[in-house]
């Protein structure tokens, strides 16, 4: 079995399952965000009186951390008082940041458990060889109402990355030039795993991004083989022994697929699909209006660095508004910590506050008609993050700092080695 | 229990991109009533 088919198998309190087959699964941790008070008028329509397992259910108001209009307001009341009259004690309020960020972030997150959140992004904790989807209300609300819910085991696709990540080049690249390759509808329902020198080399929160951006293919779960990164990283943050789950040598996937990731260039998702994917080297000079910064994909303390790095000593150009929204309290301390916001705030960004912000459109750096925009965010559908005339180019942070200094899409590799030629 | 419900119906593909069909804008909605408003 895969070690996805492991889990599964354990939460289902079975020896064994196979692709396909539908299983009722004890869900570890089930967590509702503060866009879904939709999950508590279900609960209640089938009859809930008290939740299930409240140690294993999280609240989280991330989506509009703080509210900027009176209906937020009403509907992160409703979440607080629910938690309130039901012993919930994992409510992460408006200072906490983007759900899956806080959850590693308190140690909540560990190898071989089965997450489930009403948020589609929920793919980001396969980084720790956790088992994570998103669902919509009424499936969180039945975890409420019994701790379990039904999950067909998906098929593994193993994707496989070999080669060296040239300079300026991250995670973001790799995975936007995969989609862009392969197409969003590609993994529907599918479980998607890295594996690869590459992988092994990647950093705890490059390993997020990828995960993450799963989902932007339809993948209903991500794969990361935990590894000593890995375990490093959690060892002080989770309170349990860490036990990975380990995938069996003669496990066969649905399909593999090899990428070599030295010929990769910056890449970036054109308006106004994911997968309308071209090396950011052809769109070099198209204007940009605002550069978004944040998010559950990109809005990581390394990412933030990386802005800095680029930004130390310049200014953000004068027809482009740079926005800065750390992924969560903890990743905003330790950019304050290292001078990143400093460096950020003295070139001339604007910092908003630890949450979902932008990236969906809801809040705090809304675009107009006309406008443009370069995120390290994961979708750009029309209207995803304003006006629906606007538009939006998906990349990695790298490329939304370059493209903040010069006010056009510019290729960070570029600025990145002559900051290097500077230092050496 | 068979109920037949009678009204006008949208058909779609697979794989509705959910951002379209209801943008960020409008996710604090709640009440049906109010979601409904803003597709007038």
């Amino acid at each position: 079995m895969h070690a996805i088919e492991k889990i599964l198998a354990r939460a289902a309190g079975k020896e064994s399952v196979r692709a396909g087959e539908i299983i009722n699964c004890r869900v570890d941790l089930a967590e509702v965000n503060d866009l879904y008070p939709q999950t508590i008028l279900s609960f209640r329509e089938m009859g809930g009186k008290r939740v299930h397992s409240p140690e294993r259910i999280a609240f989280i108001l991330d989506h509009y951390a703080p509210a900027s209009t009176v209906q937020q307001a009403e509907n992160q009341k409703f979440m607080r008082q629910f938690c309130r009259e039901q012993g919930i004690e994992l409510l992460f309020d408006v200072n906490s940041g983007v759900c899956h960020q806080v959850m590693v972030d308190h140690g909540l997150v560990y190898p071989g458990m089965v997450l489930i959140a009403t948020d589609s992004h929920t793919t980001t904790h396969g980084a720790f060889g956790a088992f994570g989807t998103g669902v919509g209300a009424t499936d969180l609300a039945v975890i409420m109402a019994t701790g379990h819910l039904w999950l067909r085991v998906p098929e593994v696709i193993r994707i496989h990355l070999t080669g060296r990540l040239p300079l300026g080049v991250y995670a973001k690249d790799v995975i936007l030039y995969i989609i862009g390759k392969l197409g969003a509808d590609y993994a529907i329902y599918k479980a998607v795993e890295f594996t690869g020198p590459v992988v092994k080399a990647l950093s705890v929160s490059e390993r997020m991004a990828l995960c993450n951006m799963t989902t932007e293919m339809g993948a209903k779960c991500a794969y990361i083989q935990p590894d000593e990164v890995t375990l490093d990283f959690l060892k002080g943050k989770v309170r349990r022994k860490l036990e990975p789950v380990v995938t069996d040598p003669d496990f066969q996937y649905a399909e593999e697929l090899f990428f070599d990731v030295s010929a990769v260039s910056p890449q970036l998702a054109v308006p106004s699909s994911v997968d309308n994917v071209r090396p950011l080297s052809e769109l070099v000079g198209t204007p940009v209006h605002q550069a978004y910064l944040g998010s559950c994909t990109g809005g990581r303390a390394e990412d933030i660095a990386v802005a800095a790095r680029i930004l130390k000593g310049r200014k953000v150009h004068k027809n482009t508004r740079l926005v800065v929204v750390p992924a969560s309290r903890d990743v905003f301390l330790e950019a304050l910590e290292r001078g990143d916001v400093a460096t950020l705030v003295e070139a001339g960004a604007t910092f908003v506050t630890p949450g979902c912000a932008a990236c969906l459109g809801t809040h705090e750096g809304i675009l107009a008609a006309g406008e443009t925009c370069i995120a390290s965010t994961n979708r750009n559908f029309p209207g995803r993050m304003g006006h629906t005339q606007s538009a939006v180019y998906l990349g990695s942070p790298a490329a939304v700092a370059a493209a903040a200094l010069n006010g056009e899409v510019t290729d960070p590799s570029q600025i990145l080695a002559e900051l290097e030629r500077k230092a050496s | 229990m068979k109920r037949i419900i009678e009204g006008r119906a949208h058909v779609y593909g697979n794989n509705l991109d959910t951002d379209q069909i209801y943008p960020g804008q409008y996710l604090e909605l709640v009440a049906a009533e109010d979601i409904a408003r803003t597709g007038t």
